[in-house]
């Protein structure tokens, strides 16, 4: 057995051998991917193991309306925005899906909040298809996901002062500048807090690199493993979380068609229903 | 030379809106000048500003939905439904509210 396997063997009867830490699917979870699996594991420890949910937090993307945008009409006409001029752009809010957008005359705009890729892509049509609707020769141009924030907990806690020492290349950590070890990986690119608790947070530029840095770093962070976490204590972690987070929001769209047409038609609206009449509020966050 | 202004949000009210019409009339007569229409509106505005702040002790609450929110130029605009008011156990629900609001500290410096 390879050195990784042992330890996993050795932590508790928990772990099952060559086990990574698996994403579960739900909303704003990252959805299971295709595993390698160790060439001699036992077939009966390939099924079911622990796994770690990794929760996607925070998706940023950037795109452009290739039109200048008058932003004093945009904040006089339009709903839910704010403008203050010493920032020089709005803010403008959306509620479905849960989304905020940064709009500068230029027609750059930034849209962050959302909890996936695919979230952040349709939060940032919408907030196109409004400005088409007050006017604007909108063109939804150079859409691109910036930077995604993800975190996972891990149920044991990790001897971060001896990870550090062993990592110095690419750890850094200052006890009196933050709690947490800041672990930057070159490939594939991403940055991780880890923390003694064994709560890991990691950004990334794509969904995916956040899945490949949880995994790159598992076996890593394994060995320096301090106490494991029972299921209640972890159970009681993320109720303690989630007390004030919104349930499971509904669908946010039923059908798109074309997803990757950049030109967007004036006529056709049914695909970005952009009417919040429908939105309940039992359904928001705060 | 236009002194301190106060807000002229209250002018879109019962009493600003019948002061301004009366003060339209005078002005179609030709009783009084539109220079001085405009100089009663200013006090008015100062008048109004201060005795809302000073004279009132009244407090209302009021729960809603958030319809939409706008700020700009300092001005918050709320559309809410839904809404109760709630004054000394005195209840009075309206579907729709329109909240216009200016910053209470920049008036008074």
């Amino acid at each position: 057995m390879s050195a990784i396997e042992q330890t996993l063997a050795h932590s508790g009867g928990d772990t099952g051998i060559g086990h990574y830490p698996q994403a579960s699917t739900g909303n704003g979870e990252v959805p299971a991917p295709n595993l390698p699996t160790h060439s001699d594991v036992n077939e009966e420890l390939q099924d079911d193991g622990p796994t770690i949910d990794i929760v996607i937090n925070n998706v940023v993307c950037s795109f452009a309306t290739c039109c200048h945008l008058n932003l004093k009409r945009i904040a006089t006409e339009g709903m839910n925005v704010e403008y203050k001029r010493e920032n020089g752009m709005v803010n403008m809010k959306l509620r479905k899906p849960s989304a905020t957008a940064s709009i500068w005359s230029s027609g750059k705009i930034t849209c962050t909040g959302a909890t996936s890729e695919e979230h952040s892509r349709i939060a940032g049509r919408r907030i196109a298809r409004i400005l088409q609707r007050m006017g604007f020769k909108v063109r939804f141009s150079n859409f691109r996901v910036v930077n995604v924030l993800g975190t996972c907990t891990l149920p044991f806690t990790i001897k971060i002062i001896d990870f550090s020492r062993e990592h110095r290349q690419a750890a850094s950590y200052e006890p009196e500048l933050h709690p947490g070890v800041t672990y930057r990986i070159k490939n594939p690119k991403a940055t991780l807090k880890i923390f003694s608790t064994g709560s890991i947070t990691v950004t990334a530029p794509c969904v995916a690199n956040v899945q490949s840095a949880i995994e790159h770093i598992f076996p890593l962070v394994l060995e320096f493993k301090g106490e494991d976490i029972s299921e209640e204590e972890l159970l009681r972690k993320r109720i303690l979380k989630n007390k004030n987070k919104r349930p499971k929001s509904k669908p946010v769209v039923s059908y798109i068609n074309d997803v990757d047409s950049d030109w967007m038609d004036m006529e056709d609206d049914s695909e970005l229903d952009t009417s919040e009449e429908s939105f309940d509020s039992e359904d928001s966050q705060d | 030379m236009s002194g301190s202004q106060s807000y002229q949000l209250y002018r879109n009210t019962t009493l600003g809106n019948t002061l301004q019409e009366s003060l339209d009339e005078l002005i179609q007569c030709g009783q009084i000048t539109p220079q001085l229409g405009l100089k009663v509106l200013l006090q008015f505005d100062k008048a109004i500003n201060a005795a809302l702040a000073s004279r009132l002790t009244n407090k209302v609450t009021f729960k809603g939905r958030l319809n939409t929110y706008r700020f700009c130029d300092n001005v918050w605009t709320f559309v809410l439904n839904n809404v109760e008011f709630r004054e000394n156990q005195e209840l009075t629900t309206v579907d729709k509210v329109k909240i216009v609001a200016c910053d209470g500290k920049a008036a008074h410096d």
